[in-house]
């Protein structure tokens, strides 16, 4: 297969109420990856891929029409590519396979969102993501879902919930040193205990924000890459995973899409034991217990990563660190731009700029995203 | 570095009707994805990934992909979904097939226009909403704007235009479209004008449409003596935004940058390997500029359709299926229905519109009725492949 890598990534603030419109955003966020790659002009690209969710978020049909000028795209391929909170990584499989089929040398993936302007929330805009016979008409909203998503995963494995609380402590610390960051913060297990219940288990801040935000990271093939940068970080090894729409039909403890997902990554990435090979985890985190959640996904072994955590592991200088960038958590979560952060932050971190969140010896990472109806996984390996 | 060749293995389709009613979304994807791995010969077990092509306002449903892959039968198996037309989505399976990602994949997409009872006001939601939504209270009046600007560069006249929108009725008539008729431009030329210079049948009314095509590599390819080779699959790139303000009226420059992918993929110029054209035209104006594009000369496209050259049977039959103008609009599945079309000319399976000796065939999908993107898929079999 031909080799691809990441050679360079730029991102905007995450922000509720960013006072950007998305074109801004995206505009922002492609020149800070263009100019990371040594101030490239946007001719030298081949084509567009971009991602955002919802086509109501920002009010729009058919929205890839606000990213073709704004990504300097007029006059070049570009398509989108959706698959809800999966998008963000999504969008770097997608861009991978633009590079690895030789039809590109150069590819610019750009993912955003706005989440800010839906009145009075954007969580009503996700009760038409529901099936619309069974489900719409009982009004749901996707804090109910993960609710009992979450009490099945406590049950389980026995978790309590001053154990989960730990994720949202790490992450919002982690975020503190993330530029970008909307909520970085120290607080405690009883912070988050403390919080508003929002549907039991889920407190307030067992939950990532809504966000506006955008991200965009350069793909090359391997000749261009060696052109472009001393330090590119290749994408080995790529997946998504779709589950049935039927989410009540299924045991909710495991996430076996983001585990068939992961499987397929690390098959073409040649990995054979994540836990031992994967220096770096930036799994998807817009509830506490989704981390601990996928990374069971993504280590194939139920009930491991809460262990981890336990033994302070995912701490960025424990020997599993996960969310070093402080995740949907502390990051911000417009939701494809949270994903496609997640793989920026690998690019970051394995070429040794990640700053003060830098992992030490990070040389394989993984980072995955989930969406739709909580029934899809998409995951990259990437390689110093 | 070897890429993989990419083969369309088999076609499933509900051919297009005015209403799809008496089937769910989800009982009609099921039926045609159950005839397309009849029609390839594989199982729904053995295919690797799904890509479909759908977007939210037109499904009513955010994140329509959810419902994709019960109804597939690719439940667990890699899943993308493309906001566009078909083509688009065929464009990512291609290179997923090619660069040797998966061996086997499916492609899908479904519209239902029947059911949405506002369309234009979903598809003016596609403009700038500042500049552009309180001007147009009906977006089509892009559509005459743009088929005006090509009247004026091109010469043709609304008489050229009737003879499109004839052309393409009779061959539907003959296919069983369901806006088949047998129609003359000298009647059409009696339609009042919707958007001038573009008269009520110049423009294409809707359809509700479904279908799933199986993809493979050569793997796939050589064990089906009914394969056809995908041998390029490109999307271009537009050149306007929301705003509309740097397009280039009555033109279609991206054809010219696709057109130059799949020159360098087969090696010799398309359009004189070519047997036969499908092309989503929402507008009969828009077939017309799509040809003069192909051909790099406005003028030739027009003696050609005066000379009756785009008619089947011809030098260059164009829509031997009837298009849009004589099938329907499906929306973001209008691709479908022309690149399915071209797959049964190629096996020789069209009918009553087959085009004899057909070996090499286009494929041309806009990105929307008023887009000026689209997607080119060259297809072709035996010799010619």
């Amino acid at each position: 297969m031909r080799r691809v890598a990441i050679v360079g990534a730029g991102m905007t603030d995450f922000r509720s109420m960013l006072p950007h419109s998305s074109p801004e955003m995206i505009r922002e966020a492609v020149k800070r990856c263009l100019d990371d790659v040594g101030s490239l002009s946007i001719r030298y690209v081949d084509g567009v891929l971009c991602a955002s969710a919802p086509d109501a978020f920002d009010g729009y049909h058919d929205k890839v029409s606000i990213a073709n000028e704004a990504a300097g795209a007029i006059g070049k391929p570009i398509t989108r590519v959706f698959v809800g909170g999966g998008s963000g990584v999504a969008a770097a499989v997608a861009g991978w396979y633009h590079v690895a089929s030789g039809l590109f040398d150069t590819l610019l993936v750009v993912a955003w969102e706005k989440m800010s302007p839906p009145y009075p929330h954007a969580q009503k805009l996700f009760q038409t993501i529901f099936e619309p016979v069974i489900e719409q008409p009982l009004g749901p909203n996707l804090i109910w879902i993960f609710a009992l998503e979450m009490r099945r995963y406590m049950e389980a494995h026995n978790l309590t919930k001053e154990l989960i609380a730990e994720v949202a402590v790490k992450n919002k610390a982690n975020a503190l040193d993330h530029p970008h960051a909307q909520l970085g913060a120290r607080i405690t297990v009883q912070d988050v205990l403390n919080s508003e219940v929002m549907v039991w288990p889920v407190n307030r801040l067992d939950i990532s924000p809504t966000s506006d935000g955008a991200v965009a990271i350069l793909l090359a093939s391997e000749q261009e890459a060696r052109k472009l940068t001393d330090t590119p970080v290749w994408i080995d090894g790529v997946a998504t995973c779709l589950d049935s729409q039927y989410w009540t039909n299924r045991d909710l403890a495991f996430p076996y899409y983001v585990y068939l997902a992961a499987q397929r990554a690390y098959r073409m990435a040649g990995i054979v034991n994540p836990l031992k090979e994967v220096d770096v985890w930036e799994p998807y985190d817009p509830f506490t217990y989704k981390e601990l959640h996928h990374l069971d996904g993504l280590l194939g072994r139920p009930g491991l990563a809460p262990k981890l955590l336990k033994e302070g592991q995912l701490h960025r200088d424990g020997d599993h660190p996960a969310s070093p960038s402080g995740g949907l958590l502390g990051v911000g979560n417009p939701i494809a731009a949270a994903g496609l952060m997640k793989v920026a932050e690998l690019y970051w971190q394995l070429s040794g700029r990640a700053g003060k969140r830098q992992v030490p010896n990070a040389y394989v990472g993984a980072a995955q995203a989930w969406g739709d109806l909580m029934q899809v996984g998409t995951v990259v390996v990437c390689r110093r | 570095m070897g890429f993989n060749k990419v083969y369309v293995l088999g076609v499933g389709e509900l051919p297009p009707s005015t209403s799809m009613r008496e089937l769910d979304f989800r009982e009609a994807t099921f039926e045609a994805a159950v005839r397309a791995y009849a029609d390839a010969g594989v199982e729904p077990d053995e295919v690797e990934g799904l890509f479909s092509a759908e977007q939210d306002f037109v499904e009513g449903i955010s994140i329509a992909d959810e419902y994709t892959p019960d109804q597939v039968g690719t439940r667990l198996k890699f899943n993308m979904l493309v906001a566009g037309d078909f083509l688009e989505a065929l464009f990512h399976a291609y290179m997923a097939l090619r660069s040797g990602m998966m061996e086997l994949a499916v492609v899908e997409s479904h519209a239902r226009p029947s059911e949405i009872e506002n369309y234009n006001d979903v598809l003016r939601s596609s403009l700038d909403p500042h500049c552009l939504r309180p001007l147009l209270s009906d977006p089509y009046v892009l559509l005459g704007l743009d088929a005006r600007a090509f009247l004026r560069s091109s010469g043709c006249t609304t008489h050229d235009l009737s003879s499109v929108a004839a052309k393409n009725s009779r061959n539907a008539a003959l296919s069983g479209g369901p806006y088949g008729e047998e129609v003359t431009a000298e009647q059409l030329e009696e339609d009042p004008f919707l958007y001038e210079p573009l008269r009520r049948r110049h423009v294409a009314r809707f359809s509700d449409y479904v279908a799933v095509v199986v993809l493979g590599t050569e793997k796939w390819g050589r064990r089906s003596d009914r394969a056809v080779e995908l041998a390029m699959v490109w999307s271009s790139g537009t050149t306007s935004a929301a705003h509309q303000w740097m397009r280039s009226w009555g033109k279609m420059e991206w054809v010219g940058a696709a057109l130059d992918r799949v020159r360098s993929a087969i090696g010799t110029n398309p359009i004189r390997a070519v047997d036969l054209i499908e092309f989503t035209e929402f507008s009969a104006h828009q077939e017309l500029q799509f040809l003069s594009a192909m051909l790099g000369s406005d003028g030739e496209a027009v003696r050609m359709l005066r000379a009756g050259e785009l008619d089947p049977g011809s030098t260059l039959p164009l829509n031997p299926s009837g298009g849009c103008i004589g099938n329907g609009n499906s929306l973001n599945s209008s691709g479908a229905r022309a690149f399915v079309g071209a797959v049964r000319q190629l096996r020789g399976e069209a009918g009553r519109v087959q085009v004899r000796g057909a070996r090499a065939a286009i494929v041309g999908s806009l990105h929307s009725e008023i887009s000026d993107s689209g997607t080119l898929a060259f297809l072709r079999t035996g010799d010619a492949a």
